[in-house]
């Protein structure tokens, strides 16, 4: 499912750049939130490349990939043993906007995870541990966001709200954050 | 073989939270205290339980993430906790051991192996106790949330155990703890205590009917929130910390903070903080307070008899007679005469004169020990009380 998506974009963006050599492109950094196992909220922080196919009618098919970060925030632990999350995250992503006065989309993603589990002990031996290990946790997510277009369409400011789906861990939820993209046709 | 443990890694993740390879008699590691008071994170056998998929037991039931609302607390009975287990940690699998992928999923697994390793020292500690292990078991609920007009919220940096529900609670670990108060033995034989508390003193005290405006002197329950017996409550539970776990500082390693010495029950510890009845106010006036004074007299009652701290046989043997002793309190309670009339069966709050309250359950309890101990209680309660109780000379 997740292959068949991310070939139709490719085919379609390969459509695109043989009737253009330079496709659309912007780039951009998402700041994000979501809740961490003590109820907290933790900050992802992503970047990521788009690239835009029209596909008539103001609709354009916005394919593109992100890589992020996890962990930064840790949840409330106690001193003496904690188990911290960390991960890294590699998406590629489809999605359906609407170029008018607001931008609205539905994304698509799927990916992988790499999260570090490392377990600590201060004044507790770890030492026979088996705790700290490296998962792999494949994700599909859906996306809504609505594009605010700055200077004539240069920037593009997006508040979004993402249901995440992590296989292995239940524990995944809605993720609220903010993309800010520049299309780098003003270089 | 990295190659191999990334592909398990995978199907672990794809296969959901419990790595389905797992199989019984199960293995887990856990949060261990070892005797020599060291915590070390190692394997253990987990041989009643039947699955993790949800993590069930004959006698233990996990209940997941749940919501109370607080205003229906007091009402809650076992019945309210007699759902199974829907409680999965989130594990995986190492060589056959269920290894912890998260910081709940290792205590929910550690206060299990340290709840079973709780009631089997029970069993021996206090005999055969009817419902010392209820016979619809007990429900553990992690990491439940309590609604209350002012909204939801988690509970956090605490243990309990609900009364009458025969339920124990693991909250939300915090930053104040060092060891999290659900992985810590002594803490959870503490929670245990305030059990063999419901099924001795709050079993033969009864439950007091909240639509009987009847008069009378001492209707059944009427004396269990009353701040005096939540004191003795707590006290009681310490001196099961001692019988179950040896221990005397039920808060030193997992609240250093709070362990300012006002809970030591041994005055031989560096740290210990002297206060008797008029001086209470020095331990922060609390109810503990009062089951402290009465817990410290039974443990100077245990030393002077001989018996060593260390000895499991003689703290056995005390912590029966003791309880015998708290069983038999609410009917000396009712047979004691001055109470002040209640307009109602459970209105706690006419009776005022906590003193009063306090004494009558120190006679009452000394009244239940044998003889042999008779004089060394009356003594270390009399000092700590600053009365002399019924029946001392």
């Amino acid at each position: 499912m997740r292959a068949t998506f991310v070939l139709a974009s490719v085919f379609v963006l390969a459509q695109h750049t043989s009737a253009d050599a330079s496709p659309p492109l912007s780039v951009g950094l998402a700041p994000s939130t979501y809740t961490l196992s003590d109820g907290s909220r933790g900050f992802a922080p992503e970047a990521f490349i788009h690239t835009y196919v029209p596909l008539g009618s103001g609709l354009f098919l916005r394919p593109g990939a992100r890589l992020g970060a996890r962990g930064v925030l840790q949840p409330e632990m106690p001193e003496g043993v904690r188990i911290t999350e960390r991960e890294l995250t590699g998406l590629f992503e489809a999605a359906i906007s609407f170029n008018g006065t607001v931008v609205p989309t539905l994304t698509v993603m799927s990916g992988l995870h790499v999260r570090r589990l490392g377990v600590e002990g201060d004044g507790v031996d770890v030492s026979m541990s088996h705790a700290s290990a490296t998962e792999l946790l494949p994700n599909i997510s859906v996306q809504l966001g609505v594009g605010l277009p700055l200077a004539h369409g240069t920037w593009l400011v997006e508040p979004t709200i993402r249901r995440e789906i992590l296989i292995g861990d239940s524990r995944a939820g809605w993720r609220f954050g903010l993309e800010i993209s520049i299309s780098l046709d003003a270089f | 073989m990295v190659k191999t443990h990334a592909l398990v890694v995978i199907a672990a993740a794809l296969g959901g939270c419990v790595d389905t390879s797992l199989s019984g008699p199960f293995q887990a590691e856990v949060l261990v205290r070892t005797p020599d008071r060291q915590y070390v994170l190692q394997t253990v056998a987990l041989p009643d339980l039947t699955g993790f998929d949800p993590m069930s037991d004959p006698v233990v039931r996990f209940s997941d993430h749940p919501n109370f609302d607080e205003s229906e607390l007091e009402e809650y009975d076992a019945s309210s906790f007699a759902a199974p287990s829907d409680y999965s940690p989130r594990v995986r699998d190492v060589g056959g051991v269920a290894v912890a992928r998260d910081l709940e999923s290792l205590l929910t697994l550690s206060a299990y192996y340290s709840f079973k390793d709780n009631f089997a020292r029970a069993q021996d500690a206090f005999g055969a106790l009817p419902q010392l292990i209820p016979d619809g078991g007990f429900q553990i609920l992690v990491e439940p949330k309590f609604s209350s007009e002012l909204g939801s919220q988690e509970l956090g940096t605490n243990a309990a155990y609900i009364s009458g529900g025969q339920a124990f609670l693991l909250v939300q670990m915090s930053s104040l703890e060092r060891i999290p108060l659900g992985m810590n033995p002594s803490v959870l034989a503490h929670e245990f205590g305030h059990h063999v508390f419901h099924i001795t003193y709050e079993a033969a005290d009864g439950l007091c009917d909240p639509d009987d405006n009847a008069p009378g002197p001492t209707p059944p329950g009427r004396f269990s929130s009353a701040d005096a017996i939540r004191g003795f409550n707590e006290g009681f539970a310490d001196i099961t910390a001692f019988a179950l776990q040896q221990e005397t500082r039920v808060l030193a390693d997992s609240i250093p903070a709070l362990d300012n010495g006002e809970r030591t029950l041994d005055m031989r510890e560096p740290g210990y903080l002297a206060f008797s009845w008029s001086t209470r106010d020095r331990c922060g006036d609390s109810f503990y307070c009062i089951g402290t004074l009465w817990a410290r007299a039974v443990f100077e009652v245990y030393i002077g008899s001989g018996a060593r701290p260390d000895d499991v046989t003689a703290r056995s043997a005390y912590t029966r007679t003791i309880a015998t002793a708290v069983a038999g309190i609410p009917g000396r309670l009712r047979q004691r005469g001055g109470w002040v009339t209640p307009t109602k069966a459970c209105d706690f709050a006419s009776l005022d004169d906590e003193l009063f309250l306090v004494h009558a359950y120190v006679d009452a309890f000394i009244a239940g020990l044998p003889v042999t101990l008779n004089p060394s209680a009356c003594r270390e309660l009399a000092a700590r009380f600053e009365y002399t109780p019924a029946g001392c000379p």
